[in-house]
């Protein structure tokens, strides 16, 4: 038996983002998922790798940001790889900060950026982080119901 | 991202296609900021065609929602479909916006003088 698998690199580069969303978005739309699900992974990946060039590269084209997804029976597993700054092991904790009250606050306290490690906390159902070997892998795992067959 | 505009008495409506994300937002930033600047600060922005928004496309809604608060306007988003609609939900952005099923409710929600 084979796990069914998706493995994409780009270059670090926002205007690259497209080619892994209609990636991902092909080979989910291949999975028994629906709509709803598909976009949550979408989103969860780009927001990964959108990550990856910011925050890890800097915003530097010329490195690799590596995606795999694998299916298994009750869950996928995705990975989002890179080899640049590492993040601080206080930022997954620190998901929800960006939650403001509005109402105390007003629109002028609502920061603009920091939601992208939240949405990915909010859709899938682990989330994992390391560093080994100078790579930085954030490991995310949904759990899935596969009404059919699909370990080839 | 295309982006089409359009005049309805006071207010600029401006809808949006495909895909509101880090590599396609900072267009959109730039566009509403143009509106201010000609004080166009009455913005209705539909994102029905919207299929896709990440982190970063709505950083930039709330940047430019700053933007028009500061100077004195009002910015409204219609009609964003289910999965769109999630994003603005699960960052608690549905509390910050104000977020209408139709162009026609939006419209209505600027009040007569802007209609």
């Amino acid at each position: 038996m084979k796990t069914k698998k998706f493995g994409l690199i780009i270059d670090s580069r926002l205007e690259d983002i497209h080619k892994v969303s209609t990636a991902v978005n092909n080979f989910c739309s291949q999975l028994p998922l629906n709509s709803e699900e598909i976009f949550g992974i979408e989103l969860c990946i780009t927001e990964a790798v959108v990550n990856s060039i910011k925050h890890a590269y800097g915003n530097t084209p010329g490195n690799h940001v590596e995606v795999e997804l694998k299916v298994y029976p009750e869950y996928l597993r995705i990975k989002v790889l890179d080899k640049g700054l590492s993040m601080s092991p206080l930022q997954l904790e620190e998901v929800c900060e960006p939650f403001v009250e509005v109402e105390s606050d007003g629109v002028g306290g609502v920061p603009t950026t920091g939601r992208g490690l939240m949405i990915i906390a909010n859709i899938m159902d682990d989330v994992s982080y390391y560093t080994k070997d100078e790579s930085n892998a954030l490991i995310m795992i949904k759990n899935i119901r596969l009404d059919r067959e699909i370990i080839t | 991202m295309k982006i089409e505009t359009k005049k309805i008495n006071e207010v600029s409506v401006v809808e949006l296609f495909d895909r509101v994300d880090a590599s396609s937002s900072n267009n959109l930033k730039e566009m509403i900021q143009g509106m201010i600047d000609k004080n166009e600060v009455n913005l209705l922005i539909n994102l029905e065609n919207v299929s896709f928004i990440d982190s970063s496309g709505l950083g930039t809604l709330i940047t430019c929602l700053k933007s028009i608060n500061k100077a004195g306007g009002h910015l409204k988003i219609a009609q964003p479909c289910s999965n769109v609609k999630s994003v603005f939900d699960m960052t608690r952005m549905d509390r910050v916006f104000e977020i209408f099923d139709s162009d026609e409710a939006a419209l209505k929600s600027f009040g007569p003088e802007a209609n």
